[in-house]
């Protein structure tokens, strides 16, 4: 339906690399320019602009370190583990643990920096934890082990998708008056768009489904090759981008959609199945990785996609943009990571 | 990109008290040299301290596939899925089900999620039954006699605690429902790891040595009570009418048909072909060579509520090439 693309550039910034020898699972950049990422080895590392990283040992005995966020100062960065440690590492590598279930994976987490709340699920169970490491609200009021959690953009609201669809609750009266979004079937992850109108969640089926949270409308996006692991929110204009094809799949939520409009296909020509995305935070850019391992910028709305890693065999876990865009940080399941610095190239 | 070798998956089935922690208590402390890692549903039932123990809490989900009854662990795609992150490579997983669990969405778990199936094998389900109670649960529930359908290998326990000819009796019964599993008599759950863990292959071609008319008339069997068939061709096999047939078969029967398992001497190729089905779930795969010399027999077991033995012969028959 659309021309082929035309020929892709090929860019190769300057760059940083590390080789690590177990999965990337997660990345943020920090105040201060400092990438925080997490590993399966458990351990968190801080990576300055300049110098050597910091290691530190989150979770330890051989349990991998499972979701990571940025903690709610900006400063330090929030991992759960599959020691059941909710753990706080500061950017010089002091550890705090903030919660200990054991015998339970901690690999769904939220942060607002906006509010100052974390937010952990196991189980069935949520617990908001404010700034100073304090249990402020906890419910196990969701009917099946909670998958996905996500603030909304002011903090006010929490989303915990489960089996059957979405629980939203209000953080000032968390665990009362539930708002139950529902849809059969196993939703997986949940995503509150920047506006706050809609809450979107991935489905084991391989589908998005979508709820307008004004008039109630459902939506939902077919088409994807596996299931969604990884989708992410442009504000202007507000486009939601998806992992899961073999492109990037794009939704615009302005002008009237995303109801009854075709999906964007973003940077078409690779070829391989796209398994993380992350937006640009102030471009209508999007980063991309493939189950390859090639890592390449494309732009929302037109042809233009830069490469800017080749294929090296493993697939590109997770993705981070720098607060300011300058930088790209890519990690892959097999250890490898990059971080492009972007700030001489006018993509 | 490298192949990675997939993750066997040993699922553990049996009433409460039957021996399941026992087990999984060896598996976790026996020396072995090896790594796994368990997945439990009660965590304080464990009473060692190992980092390798998951609790799950057993959340069965139905997929939106059509499949009428496809149900699938949702907890465990995660579980498994988290589990592959950690630094280093697990020898086998281990996943322990409550006493009144259906073994079916935990098995099919394995042959629908698509991530999962990538990393992990189901390699065998193991059912532990008590030898001094067996008797009264296959009256008094279902759950029992399906756990035993379901069964690779079968672990009979506490055969301490009953007389020789009880032990036989109950053996024979454990027979009538399922003649295809490996039957261990155990007292504490005592026996090789690797007589649980690590068996798809050698099992599978166990398949071989049974005699249809070893499974005979079982004179206490009612209506609905769960039996098995068990079909041998001499002739070749065309793969394409045997998916044909296998395939209709179990969409149209699969809820009754717990489980079925074959190795199949295809015309054409110089290996065997080696199948096994969860009720509607059906896997295939290129087995071992067959031998010069070697009696090339197809064999099929299904092991399900209401077989027509006449009817599955027939339809077999339709697969014989031409």
């Amino acid at each position: 339906m659309n021309m082929p693309a035309e020929e892709d550039r090929i860019l190769r910034p300057e760059k940083r690399e590390l080789a690590l020898d177990a999965s990337v699972t997660g990345m943020a950049f920090l105040n201060d320019g400092i990438l925080a990422l997490a590993c399966g080895d458990g351990a968190i590392r801080l990576v300055p602009p300049e110098g050597p990283p910091i290691v530190a040992h989150a979770h330890e005995n051989g349990a991998a370190a499972l979701a990571l966020a940025a903690d709610v100062d900006g400063t330090s960065v929030l991992t759960g583990g599959d020691d059941g440690r909710l753990v706080q590492t500061s950017a010089d590598g002091a550890t705090r643990v903030l919660l200990e279930i054991p015998g339970r994976q901690i690999d769904v987490i939220a942060v607002t920096s906006v509010a100052g709340v974390r937010a952990v699920a196991f189980g069935k169970d949520v617990r908001l934890i404010d700034r100073a490491g304090a249990v402020i609200g906890e419910t196990a009021d969701h009917p099946s082990t909670v998958t996905g959690l996500a603030f909304n953009s002011k903090g006010k609201r929490l989303a915990a998708s489960h089996y059957g669809g979405v629980t939203l609750w209000w953080i000032g009266s968390f665990g009362q008056s539930p708002k139950r979004l529902s849809w059969r079937g196993s939703h997986i992850g949940v995503s509150w768009s920047p506006d706050g109108s809609t809450v979107m969640t991935a489905m084991q089926e391989a589908t998005l489904h979508g709820w307008r949270l004004t008039d109630g409308q459902h939506m939902q996006m077919n088409g994807y090759a596996t299931k969604v692991r990884s989708m992410d929110w442009l504000a202007k204009p507000m486009t939601l981008a998806t992992a899961g094809g073999d492109c990037v799949t794009g939704w615009k939520f302005s002008g009237g959609g995303p109801m009854g409009k075709p999906a964007i296909e973003i940077g078409r020509g690779i070829g391989r199945l796209v398994t993380a995305v992350a937006a640009h935070p102030n471009r209508p850019l999007v980063a991309a990785g493939f189950d390859d391992g090639r890592v390449a910028v494309c732009e929302f709305f037109g042809e233009r996609v830069v490469r800017l890693r080749p294929g090296d065999g493993g697939r590109i876990s997770t993705l981070a943009w720098s607060r300011d865009g300058t930088r790209l940080a890519a990690g892959t399941d097999i250890g490898a990571i990059a971080l492009f610095d972007l700030s001489r190239a006018a993509a | 990109m490298p192949e990675t070798p997939q993750i066997p998956v040993t699922v553990l089935t049996g009433y409460l008290g039957a021996g399941k922690t026992t087990l999984l208590n060896r598996v976790l402390t026996a020396t072995h040299g090896k790594r796994y890692a368990v997945i439990v549903n009660e965590f304080g039932e464990i009473g060692i301290d190992n980092e390798l123990v998951v609790n799950a809490d057993e959340e069965v989900f139905e997929m939106n596939n059509g499949c009428i009854c496809c149900t699938v662990r949702g907890d465990l795609i995660r579980i498994i899925g988290n589990l592959l992150k950690r630094k280093g490579r697990f020898d086998g997983i281990l996943i322990e089900t409550t006493g009144l669990a259906d073994p079916a969405p935990v098995a099919q778990t394995f042959f629908v999620d698509d991530e999962v199936r990538e990393r992990a094998k189901l390699d065998s389900i193991v059912t532990v039954v008590d030898a001094k109670n067996l008797m009264a649960r296959l009256d008094d529930t279902h759950e029992a006699a399906e756990q035993i359908a379901f069964a690779d290998t079968i672990l009979l326990n506490k055969t301490d605690l009953v007389a020789s000819d009880e032990l036989a009796r109950v053996e024979a019964r454990i027979r009538a429902i399922n003649p295809t599993a490996v039957l261990h008599r155990t007292e504490r759950c005592t026996l090789p790891i690797d007589a649980v863990m690590g068996r798809r292959a050698f099992d599978l071609d166990r398949i071989l040595e049974i005699e249809p008319n070893f499974l005979g008339e079982d004179d206490h069997q009612h209506d609905d009570a769960i039996t098995s068939v068990a079909l041998k061709e001499v002739r070749e096999i065309d793969i394409n009418k045997f998916n044909a047939w296998i395939g209709s078969l179990l969409r149209t029967r699969g809820q009754d048909i717990l489980r079925s398992k074959g190795i199949l001497n295809v015309k054409g190729s110089p290996d065997r072909f080696i199948f096994q089905a969860v009720h509607m779930l059906i896997e295939g795969d290129d087995g071992k060579r067959w031998e010069a010399g070697e009696a090339r027999d197809s064999k099929l077991v299904f092991i399900g509520r209401g077989l027509d033995e006449a009817e599955l012969r027939h339809g077999f028959e339709t697969c014989i090439a031409a």
